[in-house]
């Protein structure tokens, strides 16, 4: 058998046999990057969702990947900063927690509405507050509520616990979105959605 | 929970061919292929005062997305509203159009294509400046 030499070590043979020299020791075993390759993304592809233990109870963590709507970075509530930030700029060691209230499954979705004042759709930018139509993502554990003449609701994604800490994702929207808000009279607007 | 606009093999699911704005003069073309039709100050065309501006379009006979029309036709003299998906039908009747010598006439169920409403008395002048519900794109 031939030992051939490399980066780090050699080998030295002699009649007392052969010597292994490491010049170069390995770094601990967290330095390296996880063998785990990062799930692909594509805009609100959700992903990475996992039970975390919070004291004694636990909750459902999620990752959903950049994407716009009417080319406006949405936002999502983070719970270690407790604060609605976009999707592409979350403070580092976020939290984003799926509702999985009472079922077992949660809709990822997006939120939006027009400016109350020139009925531009959506707002163009976040005024906070609980009903802010500036786009935003929200999950929900029940049904998905009914679009108003204030506020449109898209389902992004479905989220199923498969029992034992394991889930799948169902994703319905996998793209970048461009929307139209109509709305003639008294009828209750109607929001159309396409990708682009 | 809203509408998702995808297929570009049928000509009522491309984006310019789901909604449009309202037009008096223009009945055709009556498909619309193109994602970015541009509306032309001055030529008649009207966006709803409220949402976007723009209003689902319905179908011609042909079953092609149509230009949505409310128009006092320059050969009968009568109103007609054109191509207007049946659910604004209801919100459309009862609203009043002034054309440019200042005639008022409130639009009422014969106006809806095919029929029409035949005015009393007859207008003076054909081009629309105010319909109710809408406003002219400037």
């Amino acid at each position: 058998m031939a030992i051939q030499p490399g980066v780090g070590y050699t080998f030295n043979a002699s009649s007392q046999g052969t010597n292994l020299t490491i010049e170069r020791p390995w770094a601990p075993w967290a330095a390296y990057p996880t063998p785990e390759p990062e799930e692909p993304c594509f805009p609100f592809k959700v992903k990475n969702v996992k039970e975390v233990t919070e004291g004694e109870s636990s909750i459902v963590t999620f990752e959903i990947c950049p994407g716009t709507v009417n080319n406006l970075m949405p936002q999502v509530y983070n719970t270690i900063s407790e604060e609605f930030e976009y999707l592409d700029d979350l403070t580092a060691g976020y939290k984003l927690v799926l509702e999985f209230d009472s079922t077992s499954s949660s809709i990822v979705y997006l939120r939006s509405g027009p400016d109350p004042t020139t009925n531009a759709f959506p707002q163009a930018a976040p005024s906070g507050g609980a009903d802010d139509p500036y786009p935003r993502i929200y999950s929900t554990g029940t049904a998905l509520d009914t679009d108003t003449d204030a506020l449109a609701y898209l389902a992004i994604a479905k989220v199923n616990a498969l029992g034992d800490g394991v889930y799948s994702v169902d994703q319905y929207v996998t793209g970048s979105l461009w929307a139209d808000r109509i709305k003639l009279g008294t009828q209750t607007a109607q929001y159309y959605y396409a990708r682009i | 929970m809203g509408f998702l606009i995808g297929n570009f093999d049928s000509p009522i699911n491309t984006w310019a061919g789901v909604r449009g704005a309202l037009t008096q003069t223009a009945l055709n073309p009556s498909t619309f292929y193109a994602g970015n039709q541009i509306y032309t100050e001055n030529f008649g065309y009207f966006k709803t005062t409220e949402g976007n501006g723009l209003l689902k379009r319905g179908l011609d006979p042909s079953g092609f997305a149509a230009a949505l029309t409310i128009r006092i036709n320059p050969s009968t003299s009568d109103l007609e509203v054109i191509y207007f998906d049946e659910n604004y039908h209801d919100e459309v009747i009862g609203q009043d159009v002034e054309n440019t010598s200042a005639e008022v006439y409130t639009i009422a169920a014969d106006a809806i294509a095919p029929s029409s409403q035949v005015l009393t008395p007859g207008p003076t002048t054909t081009e629309l400046v105010a319909i109710g519900l809408f406003e002219p794109i400037t």
